[in-house]
Parts: C-alpha cells; structure tokens; sequence
C-alpha cells in the first residue's frame, strides 16, 4: 500500500513539475510566448528538431533586438510526434499554456488534425507543412510562409511538358502530403497530356523498395515523381539506379543534403521545385541572407541545419514578427489580421507576399536539379552532359 | 529484372532472418520475445558508424567492436532487467511488455546520442557492383547475404556442437537439470540474449552501407523478423534463416508482380495463414509451455 502510494505521489509530483515548467511565464504580459508543436521523435524527428532550433534562433535574434513590440519571446514546445492523435493533444496543451502564436508542425497531417482547435481558440497559427490540405479547410487563423505544393507542382509539369515527357511513374509514401502530392501531380500531368503509367506506394519504415522499382521500370516510365519526405529520399533514388533507371526524377519537395549525402551519384538526375537549399557548409551558400541565418544557426547549435524544415520555421517567426509589428499589438485577432496585409517581407524563401487573399506567403519557386552530386538550377543544367544524355531520351 | 528483385528480396530476408534468429534464441533460451530486437540492429548501424565512419577503424574491427558491445548490451539487458522481473514472478506477458518498454528507450537513447539526422555510410568495399548472371548487385548487398549464411551456420554448430551451446540447449529444456549437471543456467541464459542481440547489431552494420543509417531503420524490420520468426518455426535455428528469406521473397516479389500498396498486408496476412495453419512453422517447432 505503501508503494503504490509512493507510485502515486511520485506520479503526481512529475506531472506538476511537468505542468510547471511547461506553463512557465506564459502568464507574463512582458512576454510573447510562440508555441512549437514539432516531431522531436520518431521518424520525423529530424524535421522537427531543425525546426525548433530555427524558431530557437529567430527567438535569440528577435530578444537580442528588444524583443517583438519590447515583448520577450518565450518558446514553448512539445514533441507531437508528426501524429494526428498527439498533435491534438499538444495542441489542447498549448492552448491551455497560453501562447500568443504557434509554429508547426512541419508535419502536414499534424496541423490539419490541431489546426481545428487553433483556429477555435484565435491563435495565429503558422503551419510548416506543404501539403495543400489543411490550408483548404479555410481557418482564418492558419497560415504558411514556406511553400505549398500545389503551387510548385504545376511548375514541374509545365517542365515535363517543355522538355517532351511523355510517361511518368509515381513513387510515393501514404502519409497526407505525399498523398497530396500524388493527386495534385496526377491531376496536372492528365490535364498536360502526359501519361501516369503506374503509382507504387510504399509503408512508412520500409527500406527495400525493389518491388515498387521493378514495377515502375517494367511500366516504362521515362521519369520518376517522387513523392516522400525523410530518410525514404536517399533509398529509392539509389535503388532505382541500382535497377537501372537512368532517367530524370522529380520529387515532390527539397531532396535534402543529408539524402545527397547518402545516396551520392544515385542522387544525380533528381530535380525539384523549391524556394531554397540546404547546405553542407556554409561557404557553400551564395545568397547573403540564407547565409546569415546560416551562421547563426551554426552558431547556436554547433551544427547546419540538414531539414528544411529550419527554413520553414525561421520563414514564419519573420512573418510572425512583421505581423505583430504592423498590428502595432500582440493581440491574436489583430495580428492575424495583420498578415493579410503583409508584403514584401524578406525571409530565407525570397520576399512573402500575403495579400493574394490565400493566406500564403510564398508564390513562386526555382527549379534545382542535382548533377555531379552538387545543386544547380535547372537552367545551369540545361546542356550539361547529363542533361543531354537523359532529355535525349525524351 | 526478375533476378534483381530476387536478390533484392534475399538481402532483406536475410537481415529478417538474423533478426528472426536472435527471437528464436531467445525463446528457446527464456520462453520469452524481445521486441526490442530491431531497434539492437538500429543500435548496432550507428555504433558501426562510429567506429567505421567516425573513428576510421577498418570495417570489420568495427563489425567485431558493435557485435561485443551488443552482446554485452544484451547480456545486460537479460541480467538487469529481463530476469530481475522473472524473479519477481510476474506474469510473462509483463516481462514482453518491459521489452517494448525498451524497444522505444533505445530509439530514444539513440536519437539522444546521435541526434536525429540521417548519417551516410562510405562505401566498405572498393568495388561498387559485383555482376552476377549480368545483373549489377550492390557490393555492401551480396556481402550481406554471405555474412548471414555464414553467421547461421557457426550459430548451428556452436549450439549442436560445442560443450557450451549444449549447455545452453539444456539450461533452456530445463533449467534444474541443467543446474544439477554444474551447469549455470542464468549465465547461459544471459549469453543467449548477448548472442541474439550481437546478430541485431550485425544485421544493423551490414545494412548500414545499404539504406545509410536512421534511428526508424530497425523499426520496420524488427517486426518482420519477428514474422519470419514464425514461418520458420519459432526457436527454430535454420528455419528463422529460412522465414526470414522466405518473408523477403514474398513481399519483394508481391510488391513487384502484384500489388506494393498491400506488401505489408500480404506479409503480415502470410503471418496469420501459419498461425492458424501452421502454428509450428516450417520447420515444425512445438512451442515450449512453461
């Protein structure tokens, strides 16, 4: 009897001090407290680490400058997982914490099962995720400032179409936005003309894919869309080199360095539409403001960020801070407000523009393909030997 | 392209059959399932990093290394945790609930240890491809599948065929028998989740250089070496090697002439056709009831 109380207590006191520290100074009116659902564990934790870590250094960065309207920025987070279930109940938690705004989670499905309860409680919320799907429920309060699939889908097949692609396979995993990303792509390559000779799907945590490989060969596919996220990335593209697929292939967002990494040559021939890269090492960047954030990163965390997920989330303490600024008050209904308004912020994607009335940031986006194992437009690769050698298959 | 996927479905049946290999010791020597055994070959791919890639030591010192480290990993694991509840006469089903416990304390542990970003393996051998039948193979792939083969018959021979496997056989048929013969059957028990855990740990480094190396790799995988576990005949030596490639074939060639959206549902569907028809697997393996 004696245990099981002492169980109880001890069970008790964790939960309190849990409570405690999670509630933190959220009451404070000298703060502006940013709440950070994000996977830190599992599959995607990756992601979700490297997009806490950017809020992380926004935050230092935001408070090194006298805060948001003088306002310290306090970051709560909590690991949802990158699953529906536990990102609802992180969501009632951060609800129930008082934060002033969220960022998250870079995990589609994950803001489309909380984004309910944000958008309930009025909390300006910033998803970074890509997928379509939750930015079509229409909630006031959601918002994104990285990109959204569907609007650089279409700039995948326009270049399928120029380039005289007839036949594409689809590679892709079942979670929301690579699912998304399937229909979107499938819809615009029929609209285009061009053939989807087969859709293999893959379960999460499976890492031999020959079955799906062979079939997308055997259906004579002249390239491959690619719709995954995560470790998946590195391992089709070398076993479909492994099986002899040479052609081109395009993934439905960042093929990330840390897949280039891994996958080496198998990598090459892979393209994408996005508004940025990830990085090796510093000295690789060119563009002075990426860079910038870069080294900040690095200075904080010892490390680059591999995800873009960092850029995602970064992107979105920028808006957020704009938001605030051009309310004038760290009062939700007002800054969400706000961000229909905003234009020509500066953020790691180029210049956000919010007042296509959509409640999205970005618009367009640059086509990178991969050759030689390093990242170069799609326009630097135009009559490169590989180039020649895979469009004069098409 | 038919020998391709037929390779393909070797190499990961093989890594199922090292898993399925260490379920079936530890069954045979505890009565008991470990499910934290494809999360040991997760451990074992980045201790493999580690000292491969990190420390520079040649591949298979770093193979040696990772499969000392998880047999002690192992030996522990049955010695601190394992048999401290055993002895506590809980029911078994507690003691299988505490091995998932550590299934996920691991996956923890690792990501806390090595942060969440995917690590890329070099390559282990000169070569990239080896041709057989004109079919290009990834080196790392046909090395695996020979180191499996190899390492399922040393396993055969020192439990038939050595003083201490012997003792090992007895101390799991009966642990007082055994006991009264001088033999120590706690220690042998304790070696059984040492070695079953060593294979984890070297099915992790020799998928390493493969898929590269991620805290979620043995998540997938351990499950379905638990599968083949049972198709085999589980506690079944040569008949986990066996499930194992069988499971790989299948869903390898299912996914490839059939239908991948349901590989998963057909290897798994395959499980419960044995345990309703075949519940002593391939191999014919009554199950123990203690």
């Amino acid at each position: 009897m004696k245990r099981k109380m002492l169980l109880v207590s001890l069970a008790i006191l964790l939960i309190a001090s849990v409570s405690l520290f999670a509630n933190g100074s959220s009451e404070s009116s000298d703060t502006y407290v940013i709440g950070v659902p994000q996977p830190l564990t599992g599959t995607n934790a990756q992601p979700g680490a490297c997009a806490l870590n950017a809020v992380k250094v926004a935050a230092k960065q935001f408070n090194d400058a006298g805060g948001i309207l003088g306002k310290t920025v306090e970051i709560i987070s909590y690991d949802d997982q990158g699953s529906p279930e536990e990102s609802v109940r992180v969501a009632q938690r951060l609800v129930s914490d008082g934060v002033d705004a969220i960022i998250g989670s870079c995990i589609s499905s994950a803001v489309l099962s909380a984004g309910q309860i944000y958008e309930n409680n009025q909390i300006p919320t910033f998803g970074t995720g890509t997928s379509p799907t939750w930015m079509a429920q229409g909630w006031e309060y959601l918002f994104r400032a990285c990109q959204n699939n569907d609007f650089a889908l279409p700039l995948v097949v326009d270049k399928l179409t120029e380039l005289g692609v007839e036949r594409v396979a689809i590679f892709a995993g079942q979670d929301d936005a690579a699912v998304a990303g399937v229909n979107t792509f499938t819809e615009l390559a029929n609209q285009a003309g061009i053939t989807v000779t087969t859709t293999e799907y893959y379960v999460e945590g499976n890492t031999d894919f020959s079955g799906q490989v062979a079939r997308i060969i055997n259906s004579n596919a002249q390239v491959v869309f690619i719709s995954t996220f995560g470790p998946t990335q590195p391992l089709i593209a070398r076993q479909l080199r492994q099986f002899g697929f040479n052609g081109l292939c395009f993934t439905k967002d960042i093929y990330q360095v840390d897949a280039l990494q891994v996958a080496g040559a198998a990598s090459n021939g892979i393209a994408f539409a996005y508004p940025y890269l990830t990085y090796a090492s510093i000295d690789d960047c060119k563009d002075p403001f990426i860079k910038q954030f870069l080294e900040a990163y690095y200075e904080m965390f010892g490390e680059l960020p591999v995800s873009d997920c960092a850029y995602r989330a970064y992107d979105s303490m920028l808006v957020l801070k704009a938001a605030v600024e051009a309310a004038g008050t760290t009062e939700k209904t007002a800054v969400a407000e706000a961000v229909n308004t905003l234009s020509g912020v500066q953020t790691l994607a180029g210049m956000q523009d919010f007042t296509y009335g959509d409640r999205e940031g970005l618009h367009s986006f640059n086509i990178f393909v991969i050759d030689n194992e390093q990242y170069i437009t799609f326009d630097e690769w135009v009559g490169s030997p590989l180039y020649n050698e895979i469009v004069s298959q098409y | 392209m038919l020998f391709q996927v037929i390779v393909s479905g070797f190499v990961i049946g093989c890594v199922y059959g090292l898993i399925a290999l260490g379920y079936s010791l530890i069954y045979k020597a505890s009565g008991l399932m470990n499910f934290a055994q494809g999360d040991v070959l997760t451990l074992g791919c980045f201790l493999g990093y580690t000292f491969y890639t990190l420390l520079g030591l040649p591949y298979w010192l770093s193979l040696i290394i990772t499969a000392a480290i998880a047999f002690f990993f192992g030996m522990g694991e049955e010695r601190f945790i394992i048999r401290k509840l055993q002895n506590k006469n809980v029911l078994t089903v507690y003691v299988v609930l505490a091995t998932i416990s550590i299934q996920y304390i691991l996956q923890n542990s690792i990501q806390a240890i090595w942060g969440p970003n995917m690590l890329s393996y070099p390559r282990v051998f000169p070569w990239n491809n080896v041709t057989i039948f004109g079919v290009n193979i990834q080196t790392e792939s046909v090395f695996c599948i020979i180191m499996s083969f190899i390492l399922m018959m040393l396993l055969q021979v020192f439990m038939n065929h050595t003083k201490f496997g012997t003792a090992m056989r007895a101390s799991a048929l009966d642990a007082k028998a055994a006991k009264a013969c001088g033999i120590n059957p706690s220690f042998a028990t304790g070696v059984t989740w040492g070695i079953a855990a060593a294979l984890a740990a070297t099915a992790g480094i020799l998928l390493g250089p493969i898929y590269g190396v991620f805290i979620m790799l043995g998540q997938t995988i351990g499950r379905k070496g638990f599968a083949a576990a049972i198709m085999g005949g589980y506690g079944n030596v040569i008949g986990a090697i066996v499930g194992g490639v069988l499971l790989g074939l299948i869903e390898t060639m299912s996914a490839a002439y059939w239908s991948s959206t349901y590989k998963d549902m057909i290897a798994y569907g395959l499980l419960l056709i044995f345990l309703y028809v075949k519940p002593t697997g391939i191999f014919n393996e009554k199950a123990l009831n203690r």
